[in-house]
């Protein structure tokens, strides 16, 4: 398509505008804002799209300003073979008409010229790149990298083999894919009810099973009530065959009662003989009996009497035996006792001499124990009263010390006067009668005043002012260690250091009571230690006196320890004969009694036994005179010949029931019996078999399971065909569909090729000879890589976004222009671009304008100056 | 001169698989109407009975629903009917003749031949029949059935039977079948007058006597009957027999063939179609050979499915058809495919060249494509 001139006539603000459009090449339309530029736009929509009677909001816009006329729009354009002029006047006197001059004319009005351009229009070119190779003001080519990438995928698919379909209808793929959706789910599963048939015919198959298995035991059962049939009836016949040979061996087994009555009767005989026979060897043994009891009664008695003339002799011998043992006994008991006496004098006298020694010993232990304790006693009294101690010493030395340093200050300072006696002299110094002897000197310091008194003279001596403070000072030491050696208690040092020793010596001593108590206490306590001296004492006083004079007593402890060890083994050696004696006795005892006893039980027994004896044959002699032995000798051979004929009568009988063959004869006549038995049972076994047989043919022929079978087998047939064409369909459509989308898919990638080549080829004037783009294959623009410096189509700038979306759509108008070409129409574009890239996409606009019509409107006509060889339309305000 | 209806082979109950439910219920509902039709016609010709040779039911495993209809048409009814056990009924331990429904609610003219025991239906006529007794019996029923003595002076004899004519019967083994020789010698010395026949779907006379017929089918059961949907008023008495035929049936079932190669044929194949008369309850099995393009195929797509609307059942015989579909160039010229469309439906194309399945399935989706492209807007 090729637009060739619009012209506007009474369109809003603008009276009348016409302008002529370069057929090829750019056509730049320069005017100010609102000089009617983008009412071009407008009008060329409101004319192709809507009818003349249009009354939308964008053509009431249209309205022109203090006149009362329609806004009218004329398009003159080629499409396809067609040359048009086509025009259309809104609201006032609204018109349409159209001339068509090429390829024939023609010419329409009204309603009819409308029709006719939009048939052209969808013959001769693609209305969907047609409205989106155009950008209105203000849409802005920024948003070009969603909404514009959108628009481009859809022109080029359609371009690369979409169906032409009417407004609004869907595309080939769309209905394939609906048809797809019958079947299955966007996911590629299969549809519910697609499965549902699946599932039904084997659900049908398992019931037409289930109907065939019935039907098929329904039909066995015919056959087995046939086959019953026949059995009820054999068995029957057998039945009554059966009963009448019962019968026939009955009428037999009424003769053979005869000779069993006949046997029976020689049996009891028999059993009667037997009987009488018994007794009769009864009494002969009894008799046989009592005669040997009576026999060996009287030789027990015999050899009873026999034996105790025997054993007499014997036990007197063991009698006396026994008297002797007795006597030896009682002597060596009374040894026995006076050798224990013995034994325990010598024991007391051991236990004398072993008190004796720890009386003594205990003694010893208290009296060094009261001895620590006076001393103990005596220490502490002197503790109370000591006053020394180690730290009242060490003042005094010191008091002492600074008395001494007191007087050496004294005596150097002072006045010292050197007496010296020629003779023994007496005289008081200081009222102190002292005494020299002859030569002795001594030196007496004067501190303050001093007097030296003979007799005959006195000399009084003043000492200067500084001794006397020295004096003083001395004075008062002494006064200090005087008060010291006052508060100790002590004249001195030396007593107090003497007093101190002593104290220390008490102290030791308050401390060895305590260890001579614990020592000599040992385990014991004071009081165990003089209880048991208390205990001791008197028997160590009282023995000796209490002891008999005789044997006397050991004269010291060892002596009385050898003297008591003596007496036991004594005592010792004679208890054991006793013991000896005794069990000899003992012996001697049990084996007198042992044959007293045994004397006595004979003769008890020789008595018992002489009074059963007698017993015995007392009762002999009373059975034999009421039946004599050769009486019952001869009725025993009596009852024998009796049993003996009864005997043979038994068995002549047997004999005869033999020969009558009674067994076998009663061995048919049950078997006969058992066999009415196990054919009637037979019978009536078959026949229940036969009446349930018959019971599940009525319940299974009520179901009508042949045509149940016949019904639901069409209708697995029917399922199985439905199931095979909804099958064929559902696949038929499943490769249709995957077969359109994967050769759709295809198409795409190889549609990527050229078109990003087209992209490339335009965008080297502008980005320079490394530039690449990367496409999706939605045919999105995905990145830009210029110097090899990849930028997502995001993340580039504004002026880069507004000139890669001017490059897509004249790369996609250079793709169609073989088809007869889109415009590209550009309202206002480029306003990001700075002035170098306004230049160069300048030179790629005119390159672009060789091949496809390019439409350039704008208000700022130096943005396009760089287009070369481009048509300039100016409108002004005075283009109105 | 006797005067009665000889018919058979009703088999009530009878389930058609190539019926959709519509239709099988029309099938089944007029299997009654022509036992209906029969009676009314049978008592229209003034027939003494009604004898029904065999093959009453379709199973003895009938639903219950189905031995409750027959009855009450046959209860609509004055005339005596004979009910005659055959191979699909035989009296056996499940036959529907000792099934409670049918005890309990057959109608006073209605009796089940039970035994060879001659039944008199009226002074002068008797009736003879072999019932079956299992579906398998060993021996000729119908000759054994056959009394030994002539009937009395003056009385017509119908032996009554069902089975295959040894003359007539494919399998030469078959121990049951009936001997015709023995049928016309048994005529030939009076001891019957007619001989009534079930079994065979087609109304045939049998030998030379005009004495031994099949009725046939009163309405069609299948392919390939010959000569279904009647039943016979039979006169007959010592000196001569009449039969007449009668027509009951009002189903079909056809089979036709066509080749296919042209539109021309298709034309054909479609007027055969709007031809056909009382479509409704015509079944039709079509055996169709030739090559189709996938536009013709669409188009006998199209023919098929308009006539599988009307008709009682339409099968399209795969055994006996040899119809191939290519794909050709002026399937898709007119659709002006482009781009990948066009490219999709290249690949299918050879896919429908190549092996099977697949080559059904692209033939498939091909005709898919076709149907939605040419879509009208």
């Amino acid at each position: 398509m090729k637009l060739l001139r619009l012209k506007l006539t009474s369109w809003a603000g603008v009276a009348t505008s016409e302008v002529r459009f370069a057929p090829e090449g750019v056509t730049i339309v320069e005017g100010p804002n609102e000089s009617g530029k983008t009412s071009l736009l407008t009008a060329l929509d409101l004319l192709f799209d809507e009818y003349d009677s249009c009354k939308k909001e964008e053509v009431r816009a249209a309205r022109p300003v203090h006149r009362d006329e329609g806004p009218e729009v004329e398009a003159e354009f080629r499409t396809g073979p067609y040359l048009l002029v086509y025009r259309k006047r809104f609201l006032k006197r609204p018109e349409t008409s159209l001339t068509v001059r090429a390829p024939r004319p023609e010419s329409h009005t009204g309603r009819e010229a409308h029709e006719r351009v939009q048939a052209i229009l969808a013959e001769t070119l693609d209305l969907s790149l047609w409205k989106a190779l155009r950008v209105g003001q203000g849409e802005g080519l920024s948003s070009l990298q969603v909404g514009d990438a959108t628009w481009l995928s859809t022109a080029l698919e359609r371009a690369a083999g979409g169906i032409p379909v009417g407004e609004g209808e869907r595309t080939l793929l769309d209905a394939v894919h609906n048809e797809y959706l019958r079947s299955w789910t966007e996911g590629g599963k299969v549809l519910r009810g697609v499965q549902e048939l699946v599932e039904r015919v084997p659900a049908i198959e398992a019931e037409v099973a289930r109907l065939r298995e019935d039907l098929g035991g329904l039909e066995s059962d015919v056959e087995r009530a046939a086959a019953l049939a026949r059995d009820v009836a054999r068995e029957s016949a057998a039945l009554v065959d059966l009963r009448q040979l019962a019968g026939e061996h009955a009428h037999a087994l009424k003769e053979i009662e005869g000779l069993r009555l006949a046997k029976a009767s020689c049996e009891r005989a028999h059993a009667d003989a037997r009987g009488a026979l018994g007794r009769a060897q009864a009494a002969q043994e009894e008799r046989r009996r009592m005669t040997q009891e009576a026999a060996d009664a009287q030789a027990e008695v015999a050899r009873l009497a026999e034996r105790g003339v025997a054993d007499a002799p014997a036990l007197a011998a063991q009698a006396r035996a026994l008297e002797e043992l007795r006597t030896q006994v009682a002597a060596a008991e009374t040894a026995s006792r006076q050798a224990e006496e013995r034994a325990r004098l010598a024991e007391g006298d051991l236990k004398f001499r072993r008190a004796e020694i720890d009386l003594r010993k205990f003694r010893e232990r208290l009296e060094r124990i009261q001895s620590a304790e006076a001393n103990a006693q005596a220490a502490a009294s002197f503790l109370a009263r000591s006053k020394v101690s180690e730290a009242s010493l060490r003042a005094l030395r010191e008091a002492r010390e600074a008395l001494i340093a007191s007087q050496a200050k004294a005596e150097a300072a002072s006045t010292t006067v050197h007496l010296t006696a020629r003779a023994p002299v007496q005289l008081q110094i200081d009222g102190v009668p002292t005494e020299l002897a002859r030569d002795e000197t001594r030196a007496v310091p004067v501190s303050g005043r001093a007097r030296f008194e003979t007799p005959e003279l006195v000399v009084d001596i003043r000492a200067g002012e500084s001794p006397v403070g020295l004096a003083q000072d001395l004075a008062k030491k002494r006064e200090e260690f005087t008060a010291l050696c006052a508060g100790a208690g002590v004249a001195d040092l030396d007593e107090a250091a003497a007093a101190l020793e002593q104290r220390k010596e008490a102290q030791a001593l308050l401390k060895a009571r305590d260890t001579v108590v614990r020592e000599n206490l040992d385990d014991l306590t004071r009081e165990r230690l003089e209880h048991k001296i208390a205990g001791l004492a008197p028997v160590v006083a009282s023995w000796p006196g209490d002891r008999p004079p005789l044997p006397t007593l050991a004269p010291d402890y060892e002596a009385a320890r050898t003297q008591e060890a003596a007496a036991k083994v004594a005592a010792e050696g004679l208890r054991a004969q006793v013991a000896d004696l005794r069990e000899r006795l003992d012996i001697a005892r049990s084996a007198h009694d042992q044959a007293a006893t045994k004397r006595s039980a004979v003769e008890g027994r020789l008595a018992l036994l002489r009074d059963q004896e007698s017993g015995r044959r007392r009762r002999l002699d009373e059975a034999r005179a009421i039946v004599p032995d050769s009486q019952l000798l001869n009725q025993l051979a009596t009852e024998q010949a009796v049993f003996d004929q009864a005997t043979a009568g038994v068995a002549a009988a047997e004999r005869a029931l033999a020969a009558a063959g009674a067994d076998a004869r009663e061995a048919l006549a049950e078997n006969a019996r058992a066999a009415v038995a196990t054919a009637d049972v037979r019978l009536r076994t078959a026949q229940q078999d036969q009446a349930a047989v018959l019971g599940r043919l009525e319940a299974g022929g009520e179901r009508g399971l042949g045509e149940s079978l016949a019904q639901r087998g069409a209708a697995l047939d029917h399922a199985r065909r439905v199931l095979a064409s909804r099958e064929a369909q559902a696949a038929a459509s499943k490769l249709l569909y995957d077969t359109l989308c994967t050769e759709r898919d295809a198409s795409r990638v190889r549609y990527l090729a050229p078109y990003r080549q087209q992209i490339e080829r335009l965008g080297e004037v502008v980005f320079g000879p490394s530039f690449r783009v990367e496409i999706a294959e939605d045919l999105t623009l995905l990145s830009r890589t210029v110097e090899d410096r990849t930028v997502p189509f995001a993340g580039l700038s504004g002026g880069a976004k507004e000139q890669l979306g001017v490059i897509a759509r004249l790369a996609c108008a250079a793709l169609v222009e073989e088809q007869g070409g889109v415009p590209v129409i550009l309202d206002d574009a480029l306003g990001f671009s700075d002035p170098r890239r306004l230049e160069e996409m300048g030179a790629l606009l005119a390159q672009a304008g060789k091949r496809s019509q390019v439409i350039l409107l704008t208000c700022m006509p130096d943005r396009y100056r760089h287009v070369g060889g481009a048509t300039v339309v100016r409108l002004g305000p005075g283009h109105a | 001169m006797a005067r009665f209806l000889h018919t058979g082979d009703w088999q009530l109950g009878m389930t058609r698989h190539f019926l959709s439910g519509e239709a099988q219920a029309r099938f089944t509902d007029d299997r009654f109407a022509a036992v209906r039709e029969l009676m009314e016609f049978a008592q229209r010709e003034r027939c003494a009975c009604v004898v029904v040779c065999g093959d009453v039911f379709e199973t003895n495993q009938v639903a219950r629903a189905t031995v409750l209809r027959a009855l009450d048409v046959l209860r609509a009814s004055t005339l005596p009917v004979l009910l005659l056990p055959g191979n699909h009924d035989p009296l056996d331990a499940g036959s529907v003749y000792r099934s409670r429904p049918f005890l309990e609610n057959v109608p006073a003219n209605v009796r089940v031949v039970i035994s060879t025991e001659p039944i008199r239906v009226e002074p002068g006529l008797e009736v003879v029949g072999a019932p079956w007794s299992s579906k398998r019996p060993l021996l000729d029923l119908v000759g054994a059935a056959i009394p030994r003595e002539a009937p009395p002076p003056g009385t017509v004899r119908v032996v009554v039977g069902h089975g295959a004519l040894d003359t007539l019967s494919p399998d030469r083994d078959n121990l049951a079948a009936i001997s015709l020789p023995g049928l016309e010698a048994a005529l030939g010395a009076g001891l019957a007058h007619y001989v009534a026949l079930g079994d065979r779907h087609s109304l045939t006379a049998a030998g030379d006597t005009g004495r031994v017929c099949y009725a046939g089918a009163p309405e069609a059961t299948d392919y390939d009957e010959g000569d279904p949907g009647n039943v016979l008023v039979v006169e007959v008495d010592g000196a001569g027999c009449r039969v007449m035929p009668h027509r009951v049936g009002r189903w079909r079932f056809l089979r036709l063939e066509f080749d296919l190669t042209r539109d021309d044929d298709l034309a054909l194949l479609s007027e055969r179609l709007e031809a056909l008369p009382t479509k409704e309850r015509t079944i039709l099995k079509l055996s169709l050979r030739g090559a189709l393009t996938l536009r013709q195929h669409a188009r006998l797509e199209e023919v098929l499915s308009r006539a599988r609307e009307l008709l009682g059942a339409l099968e399209v015989w795969e055994r006996q058809s040899d119809l191939v579909v290519r794909p050709d160039d002026g399937d898709f010229a007119e659709l002006h495919l482009s781009g990948f469309a066009q490219a999709a439906a290249a690949r299918l194309r050879t896919l429908a060249a190549g092996p099977e399945p697949e080559a059904t399935q692209a033939r498939d989706a091909l005709g898919l494509l076709l149907r939605l492209a040419r879509r009208p807007a």
